[in-house]
């Protein structure tokens, strides 16, 4: 066997005499026969990649479909082979344009109004964005039925949202129904994708950023505001309630207590008074009369010293004698 | 000349004439073959390699595809006499390659017709309509959240003044009309061409009801705004108050409390004091009267006493 292209030349050249006459002689039909050798190699072999799958088609009409690797074909466009990433998860994006995907993504700067600004079913505008994500799972239909898919998955997409936003109040798209959103597009969108026979599935729609139009942004601000302030007027007369009646709560168990204190108190004392009064009254009876007297005197004797002066009036004299000293010459005394 | 290029000559001839003999049409294209100036046979709408006449025989591929077909915007006014852009689409398809060939040539041709017909459907059909009617697709009941951002009193209804519930939604509806009365006028005009669908793909305000549809907008968040401060401010006043009331609540409650034990204690006291003066109330009374004395006099006093008094006589005898 020959072990080079060279080598098969030299062979040829060699057995050139032997061979059936080639219709050309010299150099000059060498070089065409391997421009044509070439050239059958060039467009007989194809490769499919892991997430594709190869579409032939033998003289225009489809003949098969073939699987990811290396693979053959007949030749100078008799078959061709249309590559159609049939594993993969297309993504279009609706109101907004990724200009840069990564850690921190980049959008595209500029506005996408006509886009995501739609009408809601109060006649009341909503921007809304949103992205569909969806695989080719049918690639003979997604290349042979429908003129410009992915013009037609966007034109489908942007029309179902419409409608289906159209028939909801601003207050439901913006809150209340995202979720509905996104499942009745992603349906009426697949309904409407088989009825062309795009050979798509959708497999997401979701929404993005939902808002007010940028016009009247600063007025929903200025209600979120207001719904702070509201809040924050709550707190504080709450606050105020907290540190009144905490307090007072505890004045008044304090008050109770207090009065609690008191009546034992008095009670006691009361205990306290009767048992001397009791017991000073046994000691009385004992010797009432003396006693009376020797109460009466050592209380006087307790008090005259404190007066400044004693006056004894005289019934028969009908006026008033001062009466000695009975203190002795006190400080102010004797006036 | 020598044997060589007289193959090659050869060859190149046996080309020419299989190129010129033969035309293929991929899956998505049909064909009709024209024979110096008219069509011959039915279009070829099978794919693969197919035969012709060299040289006399021409063919002309169309698509065989789900065609686009996109919408000028345009202006409509609504019978409730609004003005709203509508921008709509269509999907169409090459019926009879043959037919259209002969009425429209080509597919330019073909659109220049679409957009004749399905303009004037769009128009006369939405223009036959309410704004409302034609935004919504069906009377759902919309939940338009605490403070109703409806159009009910907007300036752009002045005339209408119907509640949401009471309008029925006709958008599917209406495109679903379009699209039958548009798919009936094609087959009477025998084009060779079929509409698949049409959608309305953009309703819009034009600008100078789009400003007037945010001034409200922005009006009606305003007056939310308001409402939510009045709110805050009423609900801290009545706090406010709760919390006077409260705390008088509990400040007389205790004293009445308070007052009801002293009270308590007060007669358990008296009760007491009465039990033990009740033995001898003379006796009592001695102490008590000995007691203001000792409590009321001090040096600021003066003691008129009577000669014939106890004191005095007890004075006397002291001497």
């Amino acid at each position: 066997m020959p072990d080079s292209f060279d080598d098969i030349i030299i062979e040829m050249k060699k057995r050139q005499s032997k061979l059936p006459k080639l219709p050309f002689k010299g150099s000059g039909g060498l070089i065409v026969t391997a421009i044509l050798l070439l050239a059958l190699v060039i467009t007989g072999y194809y490769q499919v990649e892991p997430n594709e799958t190869g579409v032939i088609l033998r003289f225009g009409k489809f003949i098969g479909t073939a699987a990811s690797g290396p693979h053959l074909k007949m030749p100078f466009g008799i078959d061709r082979v249309y590559k159609v990433k049939t594993d993969y998860q297309f993504k279009e994006e609706f109101g907004f344009r990724t200009a840069h995907a990564g850690i921190r993504t980049q959008y595209a700067k500029g506005t996408f109004t006509n886009e995501s600004d739609m009408l809601t079913g109060d006649l009341n505008i909503a921007t809304v964005t949103w992205v569909v994500q969806y695989r080719i799972v049918d690639p003979k239909a997604y290349l042979f039925n429908v003129r410009g898919v992915v013009g037609t998955i966007r034109d489908v997409s942007e029309a179902m949202m419409r409608a289906t936003v159209g028939d909801m109040s601003f207050n439901e798209v913006i809150q209340l129904k995202r979720q509905e959103i996104e499942v009745e597009v992603k349906e009426r969108m697949q309904k409407l994708l088989d009825r062309f026979g795009c050979g798509v599935s959708v497999r997401l729609v979701q929404l993005q950023d939902v808002h007010p139009p940028d016009p009247v942004k600063d007025s929903f601000d200025e209600v979120n505001r207001a719904r702070q302030e509201m809040d924050q007027a709550i707190n504080q007369a709450y606050q105020q309630y907290n540190k009144v009646i905490y307090r007072v709560k505890g004045e008044a168990e304090q008050t109770v207590k207090e009065a609690e204190g008191r009546k034992i108190e008095r009670v006691n004392e009361a205990k306290g008074d009767a048992t001397l009064f009791l017991k000073q009254l046994k000691q009385y009876r004992k010797a009432p009369k003396v006693t009376r007297r020797r109460l009466f005197l050592e209380t006087m004797r307790k008090v005259l010293p404190k007066l400044r002066q004693v006056y004894v009036i005289d019934e028969n004299m009908k006026g008033m004698v001062p009466l000695l000293d009975l203190r002795g010459a006190g400080a102010g005394g004797g006036k | 000349m020598s044997r060589g290029a007289l193959v090659v000559i050869v060859l190149v001839l046996a080309l020419l004439l299989f190129a010129g003999a033969t035309y293929t049409v991929p899956e998505w294209q049909q064909a009709i073959v024209v024979q110096l100036g008219s069509p011959v046979g039915a279009p070829v709408t099978k794919a693969g390699l197919h035969f012709k006449l060299p040289l006399i025989q021409k063919v002309h591929l169309f698509d065989k595809r789900v065609l686009e077909w996109d919408g000028d915007p345009e202006v409509i006014p609504t019978n409730d006499s609004k003005f709203i852009a509508v921008d709509t689409f269509a999907r169409w398809r090459v019926s009879n390659a043959l037919t259209m060939y002969k009425k429209v040539v080509d597919e330019a041709g073909a659109q220049g017709r679409l957009d004749d017909i399905l303009d004037g459907l769009v128009r006369d059909n939405l223009s036959a309509h309410s704004l409302p009617e034609i935004v919504r697709s069906s009377n759902r009941k919309m939940e338009l959240g605490e403070e109703a951002i409806s159009a009910a009193d907007s300036p752009m209804t002045e005339t209408g003044g119907q509640r949401e519930s009471a309008i029925p939604g006709l958008r599917d509806k209406l495109t679903r009309e379009i699209t039958e009365a548009a798919q009936k006028r094609l087959t009477e005009q025998n084009l060779g061409i079929q509409l698949v669908d049409l959608e309305i793909k953009r309703l819009a305000y034009t600008d100078k009801v789009l400003r007037k549809v945010y001034d409200r907008m922005i009006s009606q968040q305003l007056r939310i705004a308001e409402k939510y401060r009045a709110l805050g401010q009423g609900k801290k006043a009545e706090i406010a108050g709760q919390v006077t009331e409260e705390s008088k609540r509990i400040q007389s409650e205790a004293y009445r409390k308070a007052q009801d034990i002293l009270g308590a204690g007060e007669g358990e006291a008296t009760s007491i004091y009465a039990q033990a003066y009740q033995q001898d109330p003379e006796f009592y009374r001695l102490l008590e009267t000995l007691r203001t004395y000792k409590g009321s006099l001090d040096d600021r006093g003066v003691l008129l006493l009577s000669t014939d008094s106890e004191l005095f006589r007890y004075l006397k005898t002291l001497r």
